[in-house]
């Protein structure tokens, strides 16, 4: 009883220390806890691994810097499996800052020897949400009439044929909020039949489960930095997200336990006033 | 006519738009107009976030004539606008230019990446005292947020594959039921203000009451 009590009464700047030790803790010698890979990660992969060497995929960049590092990590590892398997992928963003995500991962795989225009290309950003999304969908030149380079995206070969969103092969998008996979569905999925697979932070997992199992998704990375860490599992090619995994969990499980001692308090408390009443 | 002409501007595009949605393929011409009218969206848009700029610069500038205690935020806020503005227009298009990704990669994301990281403390914080079994439902909501939870961190699944079949149940079949109901209720919602938009009923977006 005195120990929950204690605990109870604890002041909070010794839990927030507790918290930090069992955070940074693995991040500097990681315990190597093992990651399962979920059913929605694994149709995510399945979708991406369908696809063959030459097809068009879309990767969009609707992310904030503040779920970044919960959704960067899905876009990359995501982003590395495609071109892994020649896939070409054009990248586009509709959240601003998106845009800058977007443009480190052009970078980084430039560098790696994708040939841009061919392997690669990045179309830009478009303000407007929903309605910029609605319009792209529609004809991407009237939104995008040059790329992120100022030239007309007639004269790079990775857009020959394409004029809609549906003439894309999959698209993957990522998301911290508004537009999300609920826009891109009600815009591109219904229109264009295309196969989209979304990745989100992980508080917007739960709302969009329905639409993988509506079949409207045909994957979801809904647990944020965890499915990333799934996906770099499922795919053979561990990185940042599952270097991070062991930090998560622990913090996970010391929020659990948290919770369970604020209610054991809850409850001797709740006792002692009883007792009290009677007495 | 200061009610009568947005109120047919917005039944036109909300027609024009509907009508291209639903009959794209027998009328191909409304698909290039409906295109353009989203792309005046789009631009209207961008008009917005630079409106949005300037009330910004408009308000601090308030402040600092005020003499505003916090005016020297007001003073920061002008150096991380003007600075991101320079940079990212010496960059031309490309936004990769070393002062700019170093002010992005050095300034801006960590910063935002700590406000969002530093929830997990007042989560913790407010885990303990707040989220407690007062009563039944709080009770149901207390088990399935542990369980999903604990589902969801890699260390309990090696302690018992109940973890994440608990955690997998919740959101397959609790979670999807009321997230149906919502989506479906909103979903209806939305189309009812839709058309009570088009038709002129609704015109809250004239502002005021």
């Amino acid at each position: 009883m005195d120990v929950i009590k204690w605990f109870g009464n604890l002041d909070r700047r010794w839990l927030y220390a507790l918290l930090l030790f069992v955070v940074v803790t693995p991040l500097i010698s990681p315990l190597g806890i093992p990651v399962d890979v979920t059913e929605a990660t694994a149709q995510f992969v399945a979708a991406v691994e369908k696809l063959n060497p030459g097809d068009r995929m879309l990767l969009v960049f609707d992310y904030s810097i503040g779920g970044g590092p919960d959704v960067d990590p899905q876009a990359q590892i995501v982003l590395a499996h495609a071109l892994s398997k020649g896939v070409r992928v054009v990248e586009v963003a509709f959240v601003d800052t998106g845009l800058n995500y977007a443009l480190k991962s052009i970078e980084k795989w430039e560098k790696a020897g994708k040939v841009y225009g061919e392997d690669i290309l990045l179309l830009g950003y478009a303000a407007g949400g929903e309605t910029a999304i609605s319009a792209f969908a529609q004809d991407i030149a009237q939104v995008f009439p040059t790329d992120i380079r100022g030239n007309p995206l007639t004269s790079y070969p990775i857009m020959q044929g394409i004029k809609t969103a549906g003439d894309f092969d999959f698209i993957a998008e990522f998301a911290t909020g508004i537009p999300g996979p609920a826009e891109w569905i009600r815009q591109v999925v219904t229109r264009y039949n295309v196969p989209l697979g979304c990745g989100v932070v992980a508080v917007m997992g739960p709302q969009n489960v329905p639409y993988l199992q509506s079949g409207q998704l045909v994957g979801l990375l809904g647990g944020g930095l965890k499915s990333a860490a799934e996906y770099e599992i499922a795919v053979g090619m561990p990185g940042p997200a599952t270097a991070a995994m062991d930090a998560q969990s622990l913090g996970h499980i010391v929020v659990v336990l948290f919770v369970v001692a604020g209610n054991l308090l809850f409850f001797v408390e709740r006792k002692e006033q009883k007792a009290k009443k009677r007495g | 006519m200061r009610k009568e002409v947005p109120i047919a501007i917005g039944f036109i595009a909300g027609a024009l738009i509907l009508f291209e949605y639903f009959f794209k393929d027998m009328a191909p011409g409304v698909s290039v107009i409906a295109t353009k009218a989203q792309n005046w969206g789009s631009i209207i848009s961008a008009f917005a976030m630079g409106l949005a700029a300037a009330n910004l610069i408009v308000i601090h500038g308030r402040r600092i004539r005020s003499k505003h205690p916090d005016a020297w935020m007001s003073w920061v806020m002008y150096a991380g606008i003007l600075s991101m503005v320079v940079t990212g227009f010496a960059a031309k298009g490309t936004l990769l230019s070393d002062i700019y990704t170093f002010l992005f990669d050095g300034l801006y994301l960590p910063l935002g990446t700590a406000m969002f990281s530093i929830m997990i403390f007042f989560i913790a914080s407010a885990a303990r005292r707040a989220f407690r079994a007062r009563n039944v439902d709080a009770m149901f909501l207390l088990v399935s947020g542990l369980l999903v939870m604990l589902g969801n961190a890699p260390l309990m699944t090696m302690v018992s594959p109940f973890f994440p079949r608990a955690s997998s149940w919740f959101m397959s079949y609790a979670n999807v039921a009321g997230n149906r109901a919502i989506m479906i209720g909103a979903a209806l919602g939305m189309v009812l203000t839709g058309f009570r938009v088009i038709v002129g009923i609704d015109r809250s977006y004239f502002g005021g009451e």
